[in-house]
């Protein structure tokens, strides 16, 4: 009985000690304007890329798939990704966010490598296509939530 | 043997119902639909390897592409699931500090 009634007053008093100082409990980061504008303009310019050759196969110009004509473009991007993650790993309680970035940033440099690689196919960019589509979706939705509890 | 998009998804759910347990029934509705597309997307990959016009390296590639954008996903998830614990402490504190100050009569809470 006595270790029950230790434990709960335990709980309570970590709540209180958690809430009392803001009186509001922040679990996760608060909404970034800036990271989510930044998530935003790294999508348009991925599916920029992606588009681009879908094109290219459709108007039966492969040739212009080469990965020497969208390097500037991966420059960029690997640019955008690294000043997100350094802003994330400064941004309180960003942990999350941070790894997201990260696993987009991977995303990215595996497209790279395909392009590289060639895409001999427009079917080969179809589970690419999808599977940022999801990726984005997905952080996205977590930028909305985050703007909900500001 | 060439994989269906069900199997793969079934077997998704499965594993994702056994380790979150109860929790799974928060996240059913937001997930089902990426698990589905996710599915579809092995498939694709498993159908140019079947008509020969990938290579292993390739189709190694395309499949880290999906496991990585699962695990972003996972991650959106898991914060949404924070985020509502947080609203439910939130909620909770807010309804007792009210009680209090009213009861006290100075909003020291």
């Amino acid at each position: 009985m006595f270790k029950i009634i230790t434990n709960k007053s335990w709980l309570f008093a970590l709540l209180i000690l958690l809430i009392l100082p803001g009186c509001r409990l922040m679990l996760i980061g608060a909404y970034d304007q800036v990271t989510d504008q930044g998530i935003q303009k790294i999508q348009i310019e991925v599916f920029t890329i992606v588009v681009k050759m879908e094109r290219n196969f459709d108007n039966r110009t492969p040739e212009g798939n080469k990965y020497e004509n969208f390097k500037t473009n991966y420059e960029s991007i690997a640019a955008q990704i690294e000043t997100l993650i350094i802003r994330c790993s400064y941004l309180p309680k960003y942990q999350i966010i941070s790894e997201q970035v990260k696993l987009l940033g991977d995303n990215i440099i595996t497209l790279e490598k395909l392009n590289k690689i060639g895409f001999k196919t427009k079917e080969e960019l179809t589970p690419v296509k999808s599977g940022f589509a999801i990726q984005f979706g997905t952080m996205i939705k977590l930028q909305n939530a985050l703007k909900r509890q500001k | 043997m060439a994989l269906k998009v069900n199997d793969i998804f079934e077997k998704m759910v499965q594993a994702a119902k056994k380790s979150l347990g109860e929790n799974w029934y928060g996240i059913e509705d937001l997930v089902t639909w990426e698990f589905k597309k996710l599915s579809h997307n092995i498939v694709d990959i498993e159908e140019m390897k079947l008509n020969g016009s990938i290579t292993e390296e390739v189709a190694q590639l395309q499949i880290d592409l999906q496991k990585n954008t699962m695990k972003t996903m996972m991650l959106t998830e898991v914060a949404i699931g924070i985020l509502a614990v947080e609203a439910a402490i939130n909620a909770a504190f807010n309804v007792v500090s009210v009680m209090v100050n009213k009861a006290i009569g100075w909003k020291i809470l």
